[in-house]
Parts: structure tokens; C-alpha cells; sequence
């Protein structure tokens, strides 16, 4: 049996945008890491694949806050990523909305264009539309490390309220307009919103971070993750792949002192970090380390719904690159797109043309996704299947995924057109490829959901029990390449100074 | 946040939130560090009378009137088919209180602490204490907090009301046992359909399994209750295990409560907790003092718990901003012995309560108006009127009114 001597400060369990960037915060601070991945492939949601010479994404299309000056350009700026990656911003209309009444809304970044382009649609609801935006952006302020500060004149933990803001409550009460409602959730996939629990503060994170600059990455999120891979190695970082963490030795005071590999090898470190969701972390690590009732408890949290992603590869020269994205609704209510009924499936599509490094004015490939639960895939819930272990789900599993695939291709001819005879193929994900790839639990999108009518109950402290074990990744945080970026900053605020980098960051 | 108060208080529930309150009226400046992030569940939903003469003091009554909290003015004990009903109307001073409210707590305590916010408080949640150094003028405190990284603070004096987090009693090695039996309590909220005007009221407490347990049930405003037991750990235990599978059968079939919570929806799952009554060496020392369940935490019979918080918070504040004035305090005499005081009369009628002693004096086929009003007045929290006999001689009194009782009843006399 191979194992490393080498004891680590930190080993960290999965290279997700929140793996690596802990990764990087705690090398860059001169903390010896090693990243262990399960996969083939490093950055968990930033993976991107190819099939016919095309690239695609699995989980990152477009990423906001990116303007100069903005909190994630900040912190990207302190991780010496920006000089690496190649970034398209998107058009001023970055989003553009399609109606079931057919009526075509268009979202601007910068908040001038985003408030024009609104009165534009709604000439009659500038009181609306101005209420929205000043809660939008008064909401944010809520939260210090957002704003690259470590703290605010009224904080979320000073104000916790905030927290329990409902959406829906707020939107309804500026407004009467269904329209305008489904202008202001129009892009409501980026975070899975659900009428009875999502918060508006989760709603002004992201909408106020794509405001404030949406790009996308040229070939894919995986520049996302090479970047950060080079700079990792750069500060003597370890990364290692094929790496799936099956087991712990503990001490006498209950500390990790070792992980143990599918493959049989050990690493050691003085902390862990895992980058998993928190019940998958228990399940790794044993569940014996921890308290039955914990267990219960975060089990019990219910996760966000999963999704189902159709690519497809089109056929050369013939789609014009569209430099922003499409949410395709076919539903009156803007609600009402989690609790889909299969008959009428999918009610809400998002679709956008990655950009494609061979030409700048055609796409040669098209992504589409939609909610998908993850419980239409109950029989085929104990199947396994990834490069690393390939295995086949059967054959009734994949004619149902041809069924939902041919379902998502006669929705997306219905608003392109265009496209119904410049498709090469179609390759499909579902949410157990998800799951499988980024394992998470049930190949939910964003981890766990956030509930306005209980927020401390889906609040998850980095620190565990285990006294050298912490959590980051979407679930501690928040979602997304932003907040899983904050969420990494937190988990090192354990080990570095907080103010000292907060001051760092600010001052370059 | 700045980085010196006057007073930096541990825990922003009600004893914290009610010291901040007077320490701000006294002029100080405040901070105040909390753990989790409110609103939060906590047991203790049936308060005391007394605790609206410090409300009103904190001009507080306005606020909490436009909650509309249920109303409570009395409480009723049963045995089997005794009943035993205290209503505060009837008590030995007639400018006592005569209602408080019964409340969740992870409302009413929102409500106080942003009150404390309101006037000037600065508020921490999320922060979690992990050191401080106490001297006699100047006190630092460390704390976690999952956002802001790890934080120091330092304070003129520094207010331990963090409760059942006990954080200077573990951090100062003050954790002492309590002389009360561990015991332990299992309950849920439940959706009170079945209640009658008169159950939907008040308090009501029913002694089962000969005595070594009771149930509680206490109803909000909004149509909810609270129930629940408490009993000996081990017992607790067996009623909580399988998903509280015995609790829920006792909800639906124990006979004393007649079917008002048979089939009832549970608005969350049984939770439970054990062995809660615990104590500390001492409640105060240099540039540090405890109030609140830091300092002691009594058995949930009598509702004492909030009273204690509200007092011991209101009391700590008074003598620190005192100190911070130059005045000279003692605060053994003017607060330990204070707190201790009352905390020894609701001592008596607890232990009282388990060994029979109270059951003897409630359940007695003929009471005595006006011995029932003096014990009235103890159950509304006026356990520092020593007018009162049955504060000022609580055991001795209570010992042998039991005697006479069961003499007159013709029973043997068991209380030595």
C-alpha cells in the first residue's frame, strides 16, 4: 500500500470552485495543501466535457460581479486569477426573457440599463420598479463580506430579519403586474426560487452580482479551474485526481489525523477541509464521528431541486453566437416552475451558445436546462456511473432520458426555430449524472435551499464537531462561483486573519 | 462594532436583552455577542407576574402589548381529578400584576433584543465566545464569528448571560453540580384544536406516574400550544427514544388529559433535553458577573426561569453601571445573596412539589383563602417579599402546613 509520509496542514476533500479557492487563500497564506479528487477531471461544477470537438459546461454558463472594482473581480483579483482567464462580458441586455404571452423582457447589467430596459416593458410601473431596485440594493448592503468589508453598519448578523424576508411577500406588495413579477424572477433558475420559501435577500445576492457585470468564460468554466490549479501549484500546492476519500483514522482527542483512498492510499494533515455537502461529509469521514440527532438533522434539510441539461452540438457556421442568455418561459406564473407537473414539462428553460474558441460569430454548440426532481429517477437511484467507475444505468433509464431529452428538443425548436435543422446531436445530463459528477447529494443544483420562514435552520457553520475538520462549498455560504468563493474565504477566516486579508484584498 | 464598550454582555436572550435595556438607560454603551441567530427556538414559554413590574420599569409594556401574546392569569395544577386553580387576581398585595403573557420564545426574544437594538445596543449574532481575560478594570473577550473571522472586543465589565451556553462558567472553571435531581423534559408544539376557552388560557400542569412526572401544556395566541413532561432522565429517555414514540402515545392516551391532544398535527418533531438543572461557585468576580440560567437553572415547575433572567439581567445591570460610576457596591450582599433568595424560595416549592409536600397543600379537600393568596403571590414570581410568610419562612412554613393538612385529613404525616 502506497502511502504519502508527507503530513499536509490541509487536506482537502474535493476540488469544487469551494475546494479550490480554500485551497489557494490557505497556500497563498504559506499553509502546505493537497486537494484529493474523486474524478477524472478537477473543479467539480466548473468540469466542463467534450463530445464532437465541442466543449461543454456542466454546471458554469455565465458568472456576474465581474466588473471592475465588484466583489467577485475583488477576490479574484487577490487569488492572481484575473490575468489568467479570458473573459466575454455579455451584452448590456445580458438576459432576455420570453414569456408564455409572448412578450420578450430584456435585463440589463450596469443598474442604468437594468432600470431603462424594465420602464422600457413597463413604462407604467416605475414606482414598482424603482421600489425594487432600492430593496434590491438595500438588501445587499445587509451583507458585509459581499461587499468586501467585514462588517456593515446594519449586518445580517446584527439584523437577522433580513433573513426572513419572503420574496414573494415583497414582490406582491410592490406590485401587481405578472409580468413585471416574472421580469424580476425572470432569471430565477440561478438560484431555483420557490414562492413559499425562497428569501428576497438570496434574490438581491444574485441579481445585484449579475447587475454589477456578467461575463462568461471562453472555453468553458474548466479555465475557471486550471487557473486556480496553476496558481495552487504555483504556492507548492498538492492536487491530486482519481483520489475518492473512503475513510478516517482518528486520535484520542478526536482529531483527523489521516484519509484514506478508494485506491488504498493514506494523506495526513494537521486540518481537513471537505467540499462536499455536509451529509456526504459524514458519510465519508463515518458516521460514527458524529451525533445521530446531527445527522438527522442535516439529512433532513431539504436540498434544492435538481436539473436536467440538454447539449447539443451544432452543426458548423450556421447559429450566430447569441452574447447573452434565454430564459424561455412556458407558464403564465413565474412561480411556477419548481412544481412542475410531467404533462406539461418543462415550464421554464434557460438557454444560452457558449462561446466557442474557433469563431466568434457562430456557436458551434447550444445548452439548454430546466428543473428536473430528482425523485422521477427513483429506480435508478442506486446506479453509479462515471468515467472513473463506468457503469451503465440500463437500458429503460436511457430511453427515459431520451424522452425527457426529445421533451427539452421540441421546447427549444419551439422558441429557436432556427435551430430545427442545424442540430449534429444531442447528449443529455441527468440528475444523477450530476450527482455522480459532483457529489453532491441528489444532484441538486444549489445545495441546500434556503427558507425564509426558518433561516437558521439551513445555516451550516464551517466549524463541525470534529475539532480539525471544516465544511465550505455552496452549502456554507452560499451558491454559485461567488458564493462558494466567499464560503472559501470564510473557512479560511479560521486559520488567517480576517481583517488582515479583508484589508489585503481591498488594497490592491 | 467598536472595539471598547462599557459592557460587553454574553447572550442576547432575555437576560442579556433586559441588562442591555437598563445598562443603555444608565447610560453605558453596550455590546452584546450571541451565538446563534435569532430567531431561535427555546423552552420557558410561561412567564410570572413580577416580570411586568421590570417591563414597566424598561417602559417595555407599550412593545410587548402590540404583540398580542396570549394573556395569562393563573395557573392550575391537577392530580388526577383534584384540581388546584391560583389566579392572580387573588393575591396578598393588591398592587401586584395580575396577568403576564405566555410566549414563544423565539418571538418575545426577538422582540426584547431588537428593542435593545432600538436604543442603541450593538448586536452580534453568529458570534461565539472562545476566550476572555477578566481584571479588575478592563475585560477582553475573543470571539468566532463565521463571517468575520476570528474577533477581539474589550469592555469595561463583562455580563455572563449566555445561559444554558454557560460560557464563563466553563471558560472560569465555575460549573458546580446542582443539588436537584437530573431530570429532563421532552416536548413539542402542537396545533391546539380541541381547546376550550378555559384550557385555551392558561397553564395547566398534570402530575402522572405517581408523582415523578408532569405534564405541561401551555397555550399561544395563535391557535398553537406548547406541551410537554418532565420527568427523571431515565424516564424522559424511554418517552423521547423511537422518535418520541411514548411521548406521542401519552399525548394521545394519557387519561388526565381527556383527549385534547389526541390526534393533534405536531408542528415539529419531539425534541428533548436532560439534566438541566445545574449551578455555579460563585455568580460574580472581578470585571465579571453571571445572570440568567449562567447562573442557576431551576426545575420549569413553577415558570421561574424568565423571572430569574429578567431580574438577575435588570439586578447586574444596576450594580455594574453603579461600579462604572465610581459607587461603591457589594455585590455579594446586593446581588449573589439577592438572586439566591429567591432563587431558594422557588427552590423549596420545587423540591416541595416532587416529594409531595405541595400536592399535600394544593390538592387539601379544605384550603385557606388566605394562605392560598400568599402562595398565589409566590407562583406570580413575589418571592422577595418577605411580608409574605410563605417567602420569608418558605420551607419551615410549607413543611408544616403540609403536616397539618395531612393531620386533619387523618393521614400519617410522611414530611420529617
Amino acid at each position: 500500500m502506497k502511502t504519502d509520509t508527507k503530513i499536509y496542514d490541509f487536506v482537502i476533500i474535493g476540488s469544487g470552485i469551494g475546494g479550490l479557492v480554500s485551497a489557494l487563500i490557505l497556500a497563498k497564506n504559506n499553509y502546505s495543501v493537497c486537494v484529493l479528487e474523486k474524478n477524472q477531471q478537477l473543479g467539480g461544477a466548473l468540469q466542463t466535457f467534450s463530445r464532437n470537438k465541442r466543449i461543454f459546461d456542466t454546471g458554469v454558463h455565465y458568472i456576474g460581479g465581474l466588473d471592475k472594482g465588484e466583489n467577485l473581480y475583488q477576490l479574484f483579483n487577490y487569488l492572481e486569477l484575473l490575468d489568467e482567464l479570458k473573459l466575454k462580458r455579455l451584452d448590456d441586455a445580458y438576459d432576455v426573457i420570453r414569456l408564455a404571452n409572448g412578450k420578450i423582457l430584456k435585463i440589463g447589467q450596469g443598474y442604468d440599463n437594468y432600470r431603462n430596459l424594465l420602464l422600457n416593458d413597463f413604462p407604467e410601473e416605475k414606482e414598482a420598479i424603482d421600489q425594487f431596485i432600492h430593496k434590491i440594493q438595500e438588501t445587499c448592503t445587509y451583507f458585509p463580506l459581499y461587499n468586501i468589508q467585514l462588517e456593515a453598519e446594519k449586518a445580517y448578523y446584527s439584523y437577522p430579519e433580513i433573513l426572513a424576508v419572503s420574496t414573494a411577500e415583497f414582490i406582491d406588495s410592490i406590485t401587481s403586474n405578472n409580468d413585471l413579477k416574472a421580469a424580476f424572477l425572470g432569471n430565477g433558475l440561478l438560484y431555483a426560487y420557490d414562492k413559499a420559501r425562497t428569501p428576497l435577500y438570496v434574490v438581491a445576492l444574485i441579481l445585484n452580482s449579475y447587475i454589477k457585470g456578467s461575463y462568461r468564460i471562453e472555453n468553458g468554466g474548466s479555465q475557471l479551474t486550471k487557473a486556480l490549479v496553476k496558481k495552487i501549484r504555483h504556492y507548492k500546492g498538492d492536487l491530486f485526481k482519481r483520489k475518492e476519500v473512503i475513510g478516517t483514522s482518528t486520535a484520542a482527542d478526536g482529531k483527523i489525523t489521516t484519509v484514506k483512498c478508494a485506491d488504498g492510499t493514506v494523506y495526513s494533515a494537521h486540518n481537513f477541509i471537505s467540499n462536499l455537502h455536509p451529509s456526504k461529509t459524514m458519510e465519508v469521514i463515518g458516521e460514527k464521528h458524529f451525533m445521530p440527532a446531527t445527522i438527522h438533522r442535516v439529512g433532513a434539510l431539504k436540498n434544492t431541486i435538481a436539473s436536467f441539461v440538454v447539449n447539443i452540438a451544432l452543426k458548423e457556421d450556421e447559429i450566430p453566437y447569441s452574447n447573452h442568455n434565454f430564459y424561455d418561459f412556458f407558464t403564465d406564473d413565474a412561480w411556477n416552475t419548481v412544481d412542475y407537473n410531467m404533462e406539461s414539462w418543462p415550464h421554464l428553460l434557460f438557454s444560452c451558445t457558449p462561446p466557442s474558441s474557433k469563431s466568434t460569430q457562430f456557436a458551434d454548440s447550444f445548452s439548454s436546462m430546466t428543473y428536473l426532481k430528482v425523485d422521477e429517477f427513483e429506480r435508478w437511484k442506486s446506479t453509479q456511473n462515471t468515467i472513473v467507475h463506468p457503469k451503465s444505468r440500463g437500458d429503460e433509464y436511457m430511453a427515459f432520458k431520451e424522452f425527457l431529452e426529445q421533451k427539452m428538443v421540441s421546447r427549444i425548436i419551439e422558441r429557436f426555430p432556427e435551430l430545427e435543422d442545424k442540430i449534429e446531436c444531442v447528449y443529455s445530463s441527468s440528475p444523477l449524472t450530476f450527482r455522480d459528477y459532483l457529489g453532491n447529494k441528489e444532484g441538486e443544483m444549489y445545495g441546500i435551499e434556503k427558507d425564509f420562514n426558518n433561516p437558521i435552520k439551513t445555516i451550516i457553520n464551517p466549524k463541525t464537531k470534529i475539532p480539525n475538520l471544516y465544511l465550505t462549498g455552496q452549502n456554507i455560504i452560499f451558491h454559485g462561483i461567488l458564493g462558494a468563493t466567499i464560503g472559501a474565504f470564510v473557512t479560511s477566516f479560521n486559520f488567517v486573519d480576517s481583517n488582515r486579508i479583508i484589508n489585503s484584498i481591498k488594497s490592491l | 462594532m467598536k472595539t471598547h464598550y462599557d459592557v460587553a454582555i454574553i447572550g442576547a436572550g432575555p437576560a442579556g436583552s433586559i441588562a442591555a435595556m437598563k445598562l443603555l438607560k444608565e447610560g453605558k454603551s453596550v455590546l452584546v455577542l450571541e451565538k446563534m441567530i435569532f430567531p431561535r427556538f427555546v423552552i420557558g414559554e410561561s412567564m410570572l407576574p413580577h416580570i411586568m413590574d421590570y417591563l414597566k420599569d424598561l417602559d417595555l409594556l407599550d412593545v410587548m402589548e402590540t404583540q398580542k401574546y396570549q394573556v395569562k392569569d393563573g395557573v392550575s395544577f391537577y392530580d388526577g381529578e383534584k384540581k388546584c386553580q391560583f389566579l392572580f387576581n387573588n393575591q396578598v398585595n393588591k398592587d401586584y400584576w395580575k396577568y403576564t403573557w405566555q410566549v414563544k420564545r423565539a418571538d418575545f426574544d426577538s422582540v426584547l433584543i431588537q428593542e435593545a437594538q432600538k436604543r442603541g445596543a450593538d448586536v452580534l449574532f453568529e458570534a461565539a465566545v472562545t476566550a476572555v481575560e477578566t481584571t479588575e478594570k478592563k475585560q477582553t473577550v475573543h470571539f468566532e464569528h463565521p463571517t468575520m473571522g476570528n474577533q477581539t472586543v474589550t469592555s469595561d465589565f463583562l455580563l455572563d448571560a449566555s445561559g444554558y451556553g454557560r460560557v464563563l462558567p466553563r471558560l472560569k472553571d465555575l460549573e458546580a453540580p446542582s443539588s436537584a435531581l437530573p431530570r429532563g423534559a421532552v416536548f413539542t408544539h402542537i396545533k391546539d384544536i380541541n381547546r376550550t376557552t378555559d384550557a385555551g388560557k392558561n397553564i395547566l400542569i398534570h402530575v402522572f406516574r405517581d408523582n415523578t412526572a408532569w405534564f405541561w401544556s401551555i397555550p399561544f395566541a395563535d391557535g398553537s400550544c406548547s406541551v410537554g413532561i418532565v420527568s427523571d432522565v431515565d424516564y424522559i429517555k424511554d418517552c423521547a427514544a423511537d422518535d418520541a414514540k411514548e411521548f406521542k402515545r401519552l399525548l394521545n392516551e394519557l387519561p388526565e388529559l381527556e383527549g385534547r391532544f389526541s390526534n393533534v398535527e405536531l408542528l415539529f418533531p419531539p425534541k428533548h433535553i436532560l439534566s438541566y438543572s445545574i449551578s455555579v461557585k460563585q455568580l460574580y468576580g472581578e470585571g465579571y458577573a453571571l445572570c440568567g440560567n449562567a447562573t442557576e437553572f431551576l426545575d420549569p415547575t413553577f415558570s421561574s426561569g424568565v423571572l430569574f433572567a429578567v431580574v438577575s439581567g435588570y439586578k447586574a445591570a444596576e450594580m455594574v453601571a453603579k461600579q462604572l460610576n465610581g459607587e461603591k457596591v457589594d455585590w455579594e450582599s446586593d446581588y449573589s445573596n439577592y438572586m439566591k433568595q429567591g432563587i431558594n424560595v422557588f427552590r423549596t416549592y420545587v423540591d416541595g412539589w416532587y416529594d409531595g409536600r405541595l400536592g399535600t397543600i394544593f390538592f387539601a379537600k379544605e384550603r385557606n383563602e388566605e394562605i392560598m393568596k400568599q402562595i398565589c403571590s409566590v407562583l406570580a414570581g413575589y418571592v422577595w417579599d418577605d411580608s409574605n410568610p410563605f417567602v420569608k419562612k418558605h420551607d419551615k412554613v410549607v413543611t408544616s402546613l403540609a403536616k397539618v393538612i395531612q393531620i386533619n385529613e387523618g393521614k400519617q404525616v410522611t414530611y420529617s
